[in-house]
């Protein structure tokens, strides 16, 4: 090479088409620490480090095959020293009568290169830190909305308990109101009164203290739903005979309406609590009563259905009309044309779905099954008990 | 479905649309323009496709997903949907550098997709194992190569450049760029290059059942003929060609020689086939 070339203060090479070298100036055989004519005819890549002849052979050659030329390519050379030489490389690819050759520019970059390695690690930690400020950002607007929920949660609780209030306080006041009057009557006038007047007044209180037992009762159930508390056993139970004597107790107390209990021989004993199963039934049983005609009969089925127990409670009633069956089990839900003609907080059903629910069962409304042409049936399933007994005393 | 895989790889189709399909898959660095030195040569004959890697070239960037890519296997399913989606059969599978591992893998969960593997500088574990082999690199190497790409990505060489067009934080770059065939995301770079360097593919090259080329440069820094003897004796029924040329990329350096090479392996295992079914 020329003595211009060879005083040029960065490393020159010339590559021929299979990338050896035809040429190197002196500042090359400095960065290298060998005599330049020593390299002529080596391939060019056993100057470099082992990792930037990865690099070399994977990006920095297909690229300049591509482009013809490549700009401050970074690499290392291998040197005697443990520490390779860092250089950008400069390179441009001429072709004359379809050959190709290589012009390569090779200058350190000691200095350069601690910086940026600096810059490199500066950049990784700030990214670092971008990454750790958007979690916390990230769990700021989580929390945020957390709070937005509890909060909806809460109005929501307030407006429920609101109307909670609302509703009992007026149907625990109407008995109320009865057995104050009733029994001041009585104790003021009771040595003047008709026998005939005092009996009527008398079963007028039981009646009314009869339905805020039940109220209190729904009440108390609804309380520990509404608190999730609501713990229920997995007892064996035999339906039919809560069912029998829920009838016998609401026989009583609609003597104008005709009961008849259909126990299917071979039912599975049902699981669940049977305080509670006895609640459900009783509410269905009061509502069948309620709303369907002195002098119709309220029919009960008992069934085994999909190894469990179905009971449906059948009236002779106006039906469920154009009311969607799954409103009837809402809180409060009253049917329309009822409100004001029939006593009741809207809710017994609520009350059941919730106690059915609890005991992996499942309630339902439907018109009454055919040849009925009107009458409503309300019905529930619970799961069988494993240790089934298919005959029991069921038929007993 | 189908369409958004061509899409998403950039695929080109071209040449003989009757004849026997061949698939290049480029390698580690740079995208689909590197086979245009070879490619073309066989588009007469053969339908010729090509595509980039998710993250490579033209592809949909945006589709790279490092969970996905954080195996070979990735990128193979990525080979036999492209196959699937031009219901492509009795495929010639070209592939360089690590996409020789990626074509075997894709051979070795379809061998009825896929007639022939030709497989440019192979290497199925870069890493020593000592004693008994020597892949050429320890540890160490790997993890300056994964800084140099590093400083190179932030110098913001043009061989590892992210999206040409539409980013706004670089609009400088934007005309510089547009020279530039090769670009690769150097976030996908430095995963597909840790995948690469430090895999370990040997026992999959017993299991591969689709005849082979293997095409190995007589001086090759990266996949030294040492490595290529040790695929040539793991795959079963391997044709072993080493080509006079310095480097790892034959396509690109010594397109003639190894297109020459491709096919006179074609032309001999047609010759076979045609008597095998006759």
């Amino acid at each position: 090479m020329s003595t211009v070339v060879d005083d040029v203060p960065g490393g020159i090479l010339a590559l021929d088409a299979d990338l050896r070298i035809t040429a190197a100036n002196r500042a090359l055989g400095v960065l290298v620490g060998r005599d330049p004519t020593s390299l002529i005819g080596e391939p060019f890549d056993v100057l470099l480090s082992l990792p930037a002849r990865i690099l070399f052979q994977t990006h920095v050659f297909p690229a300049l095959q591509a482009d013809g030329r490549i700009e401050e390519a970074f690499l290392t050379l291998a040197t005697s020293e443990p520490e390779p030489t860092p250089v950008l490389v400069n390179a441009v690819r001429t072709t004359s009568d379809g050959v190709s050759r290589y012009d390569l520019l090779v200058v350190r970059v000691r200095a350069r290169s601690r910086w940026e390695a600096d810059l490199l690690r500066a950049t990784q930690a700030l990214q670092g830190e971008r990454a750790a400020a958007q979690q916390v950002a990230d769990k700021l607007t989580a929390t945020a909305r957390d709070l937005a929920d509890r909060h909806d949660e809460e109005r929501r609780n307030r407006s429920f308990r609101d109307a909670f209030v609302g509703v009992v306080s007026h149907e625990l006041r109407t008995p109320i109101t009865t057995i104050y009057g009733m029994s001041h009557v009585l104790k003021a006038r009771l040595s003047s009164m008709d026998p005939a007047d005092v009996a009527e007044h008398l079963s007028e209180i039981a009646d009314e203290a009869d339905r805020m037992r039940r109220l209190t009762e729904d009440l108390l159930v609804l309380s520990r739903a509404e608190g999730r508390q609501l713990n229920i056993g997995s007892e064996p139970i035999l339906v039919a005979h809560l069912v029998r004597r829920a009838v016998d107790a609401e026989a009583e107390r609609a003597p104008g309406h005709r009961f008849s209990v259909d126990v299917a021989v071979g039912q599975p004993m049902a699981l669940g609590e049977d305080t509670y199963i006895d609640q459900v039934i009783r509410n269905l049983l009061s509502n069948a009563a309620k709303y369907s005609p002195a002098g119709t009969t309220i029919r009960i089925t008992i069934k085994r259905e999909d190894d469990g127990v179905a009971v449906r409670v059948i009236d002779e009633g106006p039906g469920l009309g154009d009311q969607a069956p799954d409103a009837l089990f809402e809180v409060f839900y009253r049917a329309p044309g009822v409100i004001g003609t029939k006593s009741g907080a809207g809710i017994g059903l609520f009350v059941c779905r919730e106690l059915i629910a609890a005991m992996g069962g499942r309630i339902w409304a439907s018109a009454a099954p055919p040849p009925a042409t009107s009458g409503a049936e309300f019905g529930f399933w619970l799961p069988g008990a494993t240790d089934d007994d298919p005959d029991g005393d069921a038929g007993a | 479905m189908a369409s958004d895989v061509l899409q998403r790889h950039a695929v080109q189709v071209r040449g003989n649309p009757a004849g026997r399909p061949m698939v290049f898959a480029h390698g580690f660095g740079c995208d689909q323009t590197l086979w245009r030195f070879v490619a073309p040569a066989f588009e007469a004959d053969h339908r010729v496709i090509t595509f980039d890697y998710v993250g490579a070239g033209a592809s949909d960037r945006s589709a790279y997903d490092p969970q996905r890519y954080a195996s070979l296997d990735g990128y193979a399913d990525d080979i036999r949907a492209i196959c699937a989606a031009l219901d492509l059969r009795d495929v010639v599978l070209v592939g360089h550098s690590v996409s020789t591992m990626i074509a075997a893998l894709a051979a070795i969960a379809e061998p009825d997709r896929f007639g022939a593997l030709i497989l440019v500088t192979p290497s199925p574990r870069y890493l020593d194992d000592l004693p008994g082999y020597r892949g050429g690199f320890a540890p160490a190497d790997i993890d300056g190569l994964l800084q140099m790409m590093d400083l190179n990505a932030m110098g913001w060489a043009s061989y590892l450049a992210p999206i040409v067009m539409g980013n706004a934080d670089r609009p400088v770059l934007a005309s510089d760029l547009e020279t530039t065939f090769c670009s690769i995301d150097p976030a996908m770079a430095r995963q597909f290059a840790e995948v690469t360097f430090r895999g370990d593919n040997r026992t999959d090259l017993d299991q591969v059942t689709t005849p082979s080329l293997i095409i190995q440069c007589a001086q090759d820094a990266i996949a030294p003929p040492s490595v290529g003897a040790f695929v040539h004796d793991h795959l079963r029924g391997s044709d072993l060609r080493e080509i006079a040329a310095t480097g790892h990329c034959p396509h690109v350096s010594h397109p003639a020689e190894t297109i020459a090479a491709i096919r006179s392996y074609l032309g001999a295992h047609e010759g076979q086939r045609t008597a095998g079914s006759a």
